[in-house]
C-alpha cells in the first residue's frame, strides 16, 4: 500500500458564476520515504493541487469536485478529501506538515518562536510547555540554528529569511509527519541559500524516512533531489516517471520545453529557450489537448477536440499523449 | 525596551509642558478679564484686586508662578467663584472621569465586538450591517444624537431620565451618547485590521499545523488584528475626554467640561488654564500609554526603538 494515493482529484473554484477549473483530475501515488517534484509553470495548479489535499484552501470559493486521496496512517487508511473538518485537523501536522513558498510571511511576527513551535506539539502529542520546548530546541539545532535554548526566545524578525525557512523546516519535522509538502520552499530565498536549504531539507527527510512533496518551476532541483517527477500544466498531469529518466529523455513536449527552458553553462552567451505566450484561461479549460492553445505550438490535430488520454512509456513513466509540435528555437529567438 | 519608555516620558514631558504654555499665552493674548464686566469697578478696587491675585506682575512672573503653584499641586485661586481651581476640579473631574470610563466601556464593547464580527463574515450580511450603522454613528454628531435619545428614552417611552447625574440610570444616555460615535470608529478600525491580518500567510501556517479555529482566532489573529484597535484608543480617549462637554451641557452633568465652557465665557483665566493642563495631563498619559501597550503588542516596534 502507498502512503498516500490520489485518485482524479479535481478542483475548481467558483468565482462570480464563472468556474476557474484549477485541478483537473490528477492522480498519483506516493511511497513511505520517496521525494516526488511536482513542475510546471505559475498557474499549472501545483499550488492549489498539494492545498487540496491538507483541504487550506478556503471553501468557497474553492471546492474539492471530484476524487479521493488515501493516506496510510497507523489507524488505517483515510480519505482526506471525505474528513470532517476535525478528522483533518488532526491529519494537518501530525501526519502531514506544510511548508510555503516565503518565510518572510509563514511566521506569525507577534509571537515568539518558542510559541510556534510548541503549539503543534501540544495539540498533538499532548507534551507539556516544558517537554515541548526542549523538543523545540533540538529541532532548531537539527536545521542548524545555533544557540537555539536562547534563539527560541526570539521572534521571526530577529532571523533572515533563510534561517527562518529553517524554523519553519524545523515547525513542521518537529511533528512526526509521515508527509511533508514543500510549497516552492527555496523560491523566496537567494540563490546561494536555496542548495543549503534543500539539501538540509533533504537529509532530514531521509533521516525519518519521511515522504516528500517538492513543488517547484526549477527542473534542476527535481534532476537531483527527488525519485519521481510529475509536470502539471493546466492543471492537469502531463508526464510522471522516474526523474532521472524524465530529465534524460523527456517524452512529452511540455516536459521538453521546460527542460531547453532551463539555463546550461553549454549554452552560455544564448538567449534561453521559451514557449511563447501564457498558460491557457481556466475559467473555460480546453477540451482537447492543452498546449495547442499556446502560440507558434503546431500540428496535433488528433488531440483538438478530445482530451489526449496518459500511456504507459516505461516502468512507473506514462505520458499524456500529444502530438504537438514546438515552435523552433529560431522562431521563438527571433519573436 | 528601556530607552523608548524613556524616551516617550521625555516627549509626553514636553508635549504637556507645550499645550499649557500655549493655553497660558493664548488666553493672555485675549482681551478682556474677569473683572471687565458691564458695570465698571473703580480703578482702586481694580487695582487691589489685580494686585491680590499677582496679575500686576509682568506676564513671565505669572507663568513662572503658575508653574511653581502646578509642582505643588496648588492651581491657584478662581477669579469668578469663592472656591479654588483645586476645589473646582476636585468636584467636577471624577464626574468627567467617570463619564468617559462608562463611554469608553460603551464604545469598546460595541466597537470589537461589532468589528471582529464584520471581519470574520467578510463580504456577508454582518459585515454590511455592521458597517452601515458604523457609517450612520460616525455621520450622527453627539448633540443631534443626544436629544434624540432624550425624547426617545427620556420623554416618549420614560424608560431612563432625561438629564441630570444621581442614580445609576443617569449614567446609560450620556455614556451611550458619547459612546457611540467612538463604537462605530473602533467597529471600522477593528474590521480593518483583522481583515488585514486574516489575510496574511501565517494563518495558513497555523491552519497547516492543525490547530482549531478558535486558537487560531485567539493566539495567532487577535493580537496583530487589534494593533490599529489600540493605537486609535489614544485619540478616542482625547476625543471622548475633551468631547464631553457638549453631554455634560445636554445632559446637566456637573462635570469638567461644562465647567469649561463656563470658565471660558466668564474669562476666568486660571480655572481655564487648570482645565486645560488636566485635559492635557490626561492625553498624554493616555498616550503615552497606549504607545507603550503597542510596543509591548508588536515586537517589531520594540527593537526598532530600541
Amino acid at each position: 500500500m502507498p502512503l498516500l494515493d490520489v485518485q482524479g482529484l479535481t478542483t475548481r473554484f467558483a468565482m462570480r458564476g464563472e468556474t476557474v477549473h484549477a485541478v483537473e483530475d490528477v492522480s498519483f501515488v506516493l511511497e513511505e520515504g520517496e521525494v516526488l517534484g511536482v513542475v510546471g509553470e505559475s498557474g499549472s495548479g501545483k499550488s492549489v493541487m498539494a492545498s487540496s489535499l491538507l483541504r487550506l484552501l478556503p471553501m468557497p470559493p474553492a471546492q474539492i469536485a471530484a476524487g479521493q486521496a488515501l493516506l496510510q496512517t497507523e489507524s488505517g487508511p483515510l480519505d482526506l478529501l471525505q474528513l470532517s473538518e476535525r478528522e483533518i485537523r488532526r491529519v494537518r501536522g501530525r501526519e502531514i506538515g506544510m511548508i510555503f513558498q516565503d518565510p518572510m510571511t509563514s511566521l506569525n511576527p507577534y509571537l515568539r518562536l518558542s510559541t510556534q513551535l510548541t503549539e503543534g506539539l501540544r495539540r498533538h502529542y499532548g507534551l507539556s510547555k516544558r517537554a515541548a520546548i526542549e523538543q523545540a530546541i533540538e529541532a532548531l539545532e537539527r536545521v542548524g540554528i545555533s544557540d537555539a535554548a536562547k534563539r527560541i526566545h526570539s521572534h521571526p524578525h530577529e532571523f533572515s529569511g533563510g534561517m527562518r525557512q529553517r524554523v519553519m523546516i524545523a515547525m513542521m519535522l518537529l511533528l512526526q509527519p509521515r508527509l511533508l509538502i514543500a510549497d516552492e520552499p527555496t523560491t523566496a530565498l537567494d540563490v546561494t541559500v536555496q542548495r543549503q536549504i534543500l539539501d538540509q531539507l533533504g537529509a532530514l527527510c531521509r533521516d525519518a524516512r519521511t515522504a516528500v512533496l517538492l513543488i517547484t518551476h526549477d527542473l534542476g532541483v527535481v534532476a537531483q533531489r527527488c525519485h519521481r517527477v510529475m509536470v502539471m500544466y493546466a492543471g492537469q498531469v502531463m508526464e510522471i516517471g522516474p526523474s532521472q529518466v524524465i530529465c534524460e529523455a523527456p517524452r512529452h513536449p511540455y516536459t521538453q520545453a521546460l527542460l531547453r527552458a532551463r539555463p546550461s553553462a553549454s549554452l552560455r552567451g544564448q538567449p534561453l529557450y521559451a514557449l511563447p505566450g501564457n498558460p491557457p484561461d481556466l475559467r473555460e479549460p480546453p477540451v482537447g489537448d492543452p498546449l495547442l492553445l499556446r502560440p507558434g505550438v503546431t500540428g496535433g490535430d488528433r488531440w483538438r477536440t478530445e482530451r489526449p488520454p496518459l500511456e504507459q512509456v516505461g516502468a512507473g513513466h506514462w505520458v499524456r499523449a500529444s502530438e504537438a509540435v514546438l515552435p523552433a528555437w529560431e522562431e521563438v529567438r527571433d519573436a | 525596551m528601556g530607552r523608548y519608555l524613556l524616551k516617550r516620558l521625555l516627549q509626553a514631558v514636553v508635549v504637556w509642558w507645550a499645550t499649557i504654555t500655549i493655553a497660558f499665552v493664548m488666553l493672555k493674548l485675549t482681551p478682556g478679564d474677569p473683572f471687565s464686566t458691564e458695570r465698571a469697578l473703580s480703578p482702586q478696587v481694580l487695582a487691589q484686586l489685580e494686585a491680590h491675585y499677582g496679575l500686576d506682575q509682568p506676564a513671565w512672573v505669572q507663568y513662572l508662578r503658575y508653574f511653581e503653584g502646578l509642582f505643588h499641586g496648588d492651581f491657584g485661586p478662581s477669579y469668578t467663584s469663592t472656591r479654588s481651581v483645586n476645589e473646582i476640579l476636585g468636584q467636577t473631574l471624577p464626574v468627567s472621569l467617570e463619564l468617559g470610563a462608562w463611554a469608553l466601556l460603551v464604545a469598546l464593547a460595541i466597537g470589537l465586538g461589532a468589528g471582529t464580527a464584520a471581519a470574520l463574515k467578510h463580504n456577508r450580511w454582518p459585515d454590511y450591517t455592521v458597517m452601515s450603522f458604523a457609517m450612520l454613528g460616525i455621520c450622527l454628531p453627539t448633540f443631534v444624537l443626544g436629544p434624540i435619545f432624550q425624547l426617545l428614552f427620556g420623554v416618549q417611552w420614560r424608560l431612563l431620565p432625561v438629564s441630570g447625574w444621581f442614580a445609576a440610570d443617569h449614567r446609560i444616555l450620556p455614556a451611550i451618547t458619547l459612546g457611540l460615535v467612538y463604537g462605530a470608529i473602533i467597529a471600522r478600525v477593528t474590521r480593518g485590521g483583522m481583515l488585514e491580518v486574516l489575510s496574511q500567510d501565517f494563518l495558513k501556517t497555523a491552519r497547516a499545523k492543525g490547530l482549531p479555529p478558535m486558537e487560531i482566532l485567539l493566539r495567532h489573529t487577535l493580537r496583530g488584528g487589534l494593533l490599529p484597535t489600540v493605537s486609535y484608543l489614544g485619540p478616542a480617549i482625547a476625543g471622548i475626554v475633551s468631547g464631553s462637554f457638549v453631554i455634560e451641557t445636554i445632559f446637566q452633568i456637573p462635570g469638567l467640561g461644562r465647567q469649561f465652557v463656563q470658565a471660558a465665557l466668564n474669562r476666568d483665566l486660571t480655572l481655564v488654564l487648570g482645565t486645560v493642563t488636566v485635559y492635557a495631563t490626561l492625553i498624554t498619559l493616555a498616550n503615552l500609554l497606549v504607545d507603550l501597550a503597542v510596543a509591548w503588542l508588536d515586537p517589531r516596534v520594540r527593537s526598532h526603538h530600541a
